[in-house]
């Protein structure tokens, strides 16, 4: 086949579209769907900038093609604010000055966000190994660790 | 963008391995695409047909019993393995392989299967599980049969995988009790790397602690395939592991199992070099984390 329907939860948002097979995961969300959050850095899986949740699993969007999303839920930065609350991640990446051109800041988050879901509050070194698919070009990775830590230690106290 | 190509989403071993006979050169088979997607993003080995043999129940899971010892599914994840409580703790060493591949991203798509039917001598799930001494278990259209992993690689990037078969798992005989395992992987960085060189052990040392009773060596990048290094392996037999200088004098026997290549990431001279100083390095690694009763 060389189009297929897929039925998948993108932020909570329901859709049901008929799409190319090969059509990637990132390339439907952003042309498709209007997504743009998610960026497209490197297309070969080495920056991250495309990182986006299926079903709370961070995957590079660029390296998976729409149709194996089929039945999944998938979360973009988009859909991570409730309303004007922005996320204590996003939050805490203004407050912390963690952003600099900020095109690698959506991927960056999600990646984040999963890691604070899965490990709870992972230490610094933790935190390093499991971002290192996620590329800064403007030599910002202090700052993203610190406030990726930050936020884990707030979230744990809570 | 990936240039068009016609998707199959077999429900079964044998239905994938029908396919994979019928499109031959013209298809590939894909599970987590972490490698195959990234290439054909670039434009080169390009197919007209992909075979998604992820969703086949046989290809599933991770099971585990001590009688049994470990049951991968080709289809299970990288992270899948990272996470498992029984892997960590009986087979760390493939733990310790498996988080260097890639990034948390790559881990949650790219599977054991993937990375073993790839068969990059860089891979980094490879050396681990020819230490434990693993076994493929493959399917084509005339039967299933069962390869030592050490068999399984016939040249650079080739396995012996017919071209109607498929890998369905991977079985880990469980480790003795008592044993120390340790991969050592260099690179010029420490994230998003490709391994230089990859040196996988695993060792069993005698009631006294310290004489070498089983060693078993594998490497990565060293090699048109991966490989074991048998005769550094059988310099071992016997040896005092608690003596560095007896460890360290393998580097004068490695080069005889290794033959690194020239590439454009490093030269087989420097390859060289590295062997015989990390590889004794990783054994003295693997002898101190020995688990003591």
């Amino acid at each position: 086949m060389f189009k297929k329907e897929i039925n998948i939860m993108v932020n909570n948002e329901h859709y049901v579209r008929e799409v190319a097979v090969n059509r990637t995961l990132l390339e439907f969300l952003r042309e498709d769907l209007g997504l743009t959050g998610a960026k497209e850095g490197c297309n070969e899986g080495e920056c991250g900038a495309c990182t986006v949740l299926v079903d709370g699993k961070p995957v590079n969007s660029c390296l998976m093609l729409a149709v194996e999303a089929d039945g999944s839920y998938i979360l973009t930065i988009e859909g991570l604010a409730k309303g004007d609350l922005l996320h204590p991640l996003q939050q805490a990446f203004i407050d912390e000055g963690a952003v600099q051109c900020g095109f690698c800041t959506p991927g960056m988050i999600m990646t984040a966000k999963a890691i604070l879901d899965e490990y709870g509050n992972p230490s610094e070194k933790e935190i390093r190994k499991l971002m290192e698919g996620n590329l800064c070009r403007c030599t910002g990775y202090t700052r993203v660790i610190k406030t990726v830590k930050k936020t884990a230690e707030a979230l744990a106290a809570k | 963008m990936i240039a068009r190509f016609d998707y199959h989403v077999p429900a079964s071993l044998d239905e994938a391995c029908a396919l994979k006979k019928e499109y031959g050169n013209t298809g590939i088979v894909v599970a987590g695409g972490s490698d195959v997607y990234a290439k054909m993003h670039l434009g080169d080995h390009l197919y007209d047909h992909v075979i998604d043999i992820k969703k086949i129940e046989d290809m599933q899971g991770i099971r585990w019993s001590e009688t049994e010892g470990l049951s991968l599914g080709a289809a299970v994840t990288h992270h899948e393995i990272e996470r498992h409580p029984v892997i960590k703790e009986r087979y760390d060493v493939l733990v310790q392989g498996v988080r260097t591949i890639g990034s948390l991203q790559v881990r949650n798509r790219g599977t054991i299967g993937g990375n073993i039917c790839t068969a990059a001598p860089s891979a980094d799930g490879i050396g681990p599980l020819l230490v434990l001494d693993a076994s493929c278990v493959i399917h084509g259209l005339g039967g299933e049969r069962t390869v030592p992993l050490k068999d399984f690689f016939t040249g650079p990037k080739q396995t012996v995988l017919a071209d109607d078969e498929v890998l369905v798992r991977v079985t880990v005989p469980t480790p003795a009790p008592s044993y120390g395992g340790a991969y050592f992987k260099y690179g010029r960085r420490n994230a998003m790397e490709i391994a230089l060189l990859g040196i996988s052990v695993y060792l069993e040392v005698a009631d006294d602690g310290k004489t070498c009773s089983a060693m078993r060596i594998a490497l990565g990048t060293s090699a048109p395939i991966p490989i074991r290094a048998q005769k550094t392996e059988a310099y071992y037999i016997g040896k005092d592991l608690s003596d560095r200088q007896v460890v360290e004098a393998a580097s004068s026997i490695i080069l005889e199992d290794a033959s690194p290549r020239n590439s454009w990431r490093a030269d087989g001279e420097f390859r060289r070099s590295l062997l015989k100083l990390l590889v004794p390095r990783t054994v003295r690694t693997a002898y101190g984390a020995l688990t003591r009763e």
